[in-house]
């Protein structure tokens, strides 16, 4: 809430120390400590009204887990998330069906998301029936026109999940989210589970969506391309922390966090007389069960310093607004 | 095919392109469904009344032995009772409370099993201690003191093959609903708001039902046998009505001079449960993706 407090009137959502550990392994004897993973550790962002926000990260990340806690899938350990200027995890009974309507989620695997056994054209208004109660007549209509407006055809509602492509049914998980008219879409993965050729199809209807419909996004992938096409600004996680955060251009273009770097430079360029010398990634994400002191990142860091291994870095401004949380930056090793 | 046709002769069997376990299927199901009609029938063509008493006709052997009256044709028992339609009157009440049973056990396990999967933590743990007990006692013994306890009546009778097997199926709810609740099409339908009642009945039920449908299949067959028990023992159905086990029961006194009076009526237990598990095996088989 404090971040960015001249665009706070704008702040659709502000996620504030939002933290989530899970049980791994619980105590056998009731002396026995349960084992923790912090899958999301304090991690502080905001959506303005109308923006597509970008996370990206690599698997395990906690990116997924992030769009859970604000789905109210899983509930945080600690943290507070505000939309609309209200704490959704105070929100109880009613109150909270009545927000939850505005928040829309897309899920990463659309043939798990639908009902294997009910054609799909129920399951679309099936979100007006449990929010506004029985006229299926005027909801097939609206479901119809849904289905049409993401490009597929009446005849498709009768069918069954099966029945459909991986992106019919990508789109039919789209038509199903915007039903209730929300005003702001969580999407989680949609493009990671499609082929290829299907990734585009729907990214594009995402952007349709987003002008037509004037709606927020936050975008979950791990795909940085379709960040970079899709997002105004984009946050980027590791081990559940955001490392850096801020507007595409400047992300992009200059990215100042080195795990930010050298994902950027992983994106494989057509052009092979264009020489990289970033950084280059090696070895793998440590274990969430035992992660590393201090700053996560710094087993893997090719500019770790004595003071990486001791305390975790906070998120600091830059001068161009947008933030990073990584020592090296006051030493000035980023900025070469 | 070819062989066959050169040889002139063929079976129904390759006439058909069925195998011998589809015939067995068949058979199974045209058994069962000729006894629900026997059973809903049973008024109309009984020809005598299953309760007269005629003592000058005791014990007579069925029409088609020596000595055997052609208007009775299994006989009569003990009290003159004509067998026939004693017998349509025993499988009307005996499939009237196995399928009684057997649809409020599947109602009342699923429901608890569940209920069991939705609270999870304290209710989940009390609800499992009670299956482990029920699966621990001899439900046998269980029956035995309740109707002991109470006076025994049909509708009691009825609730009792109501809770037989109840913990299989909470079991198997729970566990399918378990895993079911981790599918992203539950979770869907959780984030738009729906109340537990819709996702369990609207969506996860008929996801799972295939499990517990083949498991009404197997207890059927079971709750037929524990009906026959107790009624053999004397402590489900009173007379004057009568069950299959009742039959049984009451016959096994004349098993030497009179056998019929327990053969037949046993013979239609067997048959009746062995074409029940046929056709559970067989919806097993189909509604199985995995076989597919």
């Amino acid at each position: 809430m404090k971040i960015e407090s001249k665009n706070q009137e704008n702040n659709i959502l502000e996620v504030e120390n939002l933290a989530k550990k899970f049980v791994v392994k619980k105590g056998k004897m009731p002396w026995q400590k349960n084992q923790y993973v912090n899958v999301v550790n304090g991690i502080d962002f905001s959506i303005r009204k109308g923006e597509a926000l970008g996370i990206v990260g690599e698997s395990g990340c906690g990116k997924s887990t992030t769009a859970k806690l604000i789905m109210d899938i899983h509930s945080p350990t600690k943290g507070s998330i505000v939309y609309n200027s209200q704490e959704l995890n105070d929100l109880k009974g009613k109150e909270k069906k009545k927000i939850r309507k505005d928040i829309q989620y897309v899920f990463q695997d659309p043939m798990g998301a639908l009902n294997p056994r009910i054609p799909v054209i129920e399951q679309i208004y099936e979100p007006l029936i449990i929010h506004y109660g029985r006229d299926i007549k005027n909801y097939y209509k609206k479901a119809v026109s849904l289905l049409e407006s993401v490009g597929m055809k009446e005849s498709h509602g009768k069918m069954y999940p099966h029945q459909l492509s991986g992106g019919q049914r990508q789109r039919v998980v789209l038509a199903r989210a915007m039903i209730l008219e929300p005003e702001l879409l969580i999407c989680d993965e949609p493009i990671s589970a499609l082929d290829v050729s299907i990734q585009s199809q729907v990214v594009n209807l995402l952007m349709k969506i987003r002008d037509e419909r004037g709606i927020t996004l936050l975008f979950i992938s791990h795909d940085l391309s379709m960040v970079r096409h899709l997002c105004n600004r984009t946050a980027v996680m590791y081990m559940g922390h955001i490392v850096e955060y801020g507007d595409n251009e400047t992300l992009f273009n200059n990215p100042l966090h080195p795990y930010t770097r050298s994902l950027i430079n992983a994106i494989p360029v057509p052009d092979p007389r264009i020489k990289k010398d970033d950084i280059i990634l090696e070895g793998e994400i440590p274990s969430l069960l035992d992660p590393p002191s201090g700053c996560k990142f710094h087993p893997r860091c090719p500019i770790a310093g004595p003071e990486c291994s001791l305390k975790q870095p906070e998120l600091k401004t830059m001068p161009d607004g947008r933030k990073v949380a990584c020592f090296a930056l006051k030493r000035g090793d980023c900025n070469e | 095919m070819q062989n066959t046709i050169t040889n002139g002769k063929r079976t129904l069997i390759e006439r058909k392109g069925i195998s011998a376990k589809t015939l067995l299927v068949i058979i199974a199901a045209i058994w069962l469904l000729a006894m629900i009609l026997i059973g809903i029938s049973a008024p109309l063509i009984a020809v005598h009344d299953y309760q007269q008493i005629d003592l000058v006709k005791r014990l007579l052997p069925p029409s088609w032995m020596a000595g055997g009256d052609a208007d009775h044709f299994f006989g009569t028992d003990n009290l003159g009772r004509d067998n026939l339609s004693r017998l349509f009157y025993s499988i009307r009440l005996s499939l009237l409370v196995a399928i009684l049973g057997t649809v409020i056990c599947a109602i009342v396990g699923t429901t608890i099993g569940f209920v069991a999967a939705h609270f999870r933590g304290f209710v989940d743990d009390i609800i499992m201690m009670l299956v482990d007990f029920q699966a621990s006692l001899p439900f046998m013994i269980l029956a035995l003191a309740v109707i002991a306890f109470f006076e025994s009546s049909i509708v009691l009778f009825i609730g009792i093959m109501g809770i037989y097997g109840w913990e299989r199926y909470a079991r198997f709810a729970r566990a399918l609903a378990l895993s079911a609740e981790e599918q992203g099409y539950a979770v869907a339908v959780r984030t738009f708001g729906a109340s537990p009642v819709r996702v369990y009945v609207r969506h996860i039920l008929p996801n799972v039902g295939n499990t517990l449908l083949v498991n009404m299949t197997l207890n059927f067959p079971k709750v037929i046998l524990m009906e026959t028990s107790l009624s053999f023992l004397g402590l489900g159905i009173q007379p004057p009505n009568t069950s299959l086990g009742n039959l049984v029961g009451f016959g096994r006194d004349y098993l030497l001079t009179a056998w019929w009076l327990t053969i037949i009526p046993a013979a239609a237990i067997f048959l009746t449960t062995l074409s029940m598990s046929i056709l559970g095996d067989w919806v097993r088989d189909k509604l199985d993706p995995a076989l597919k």
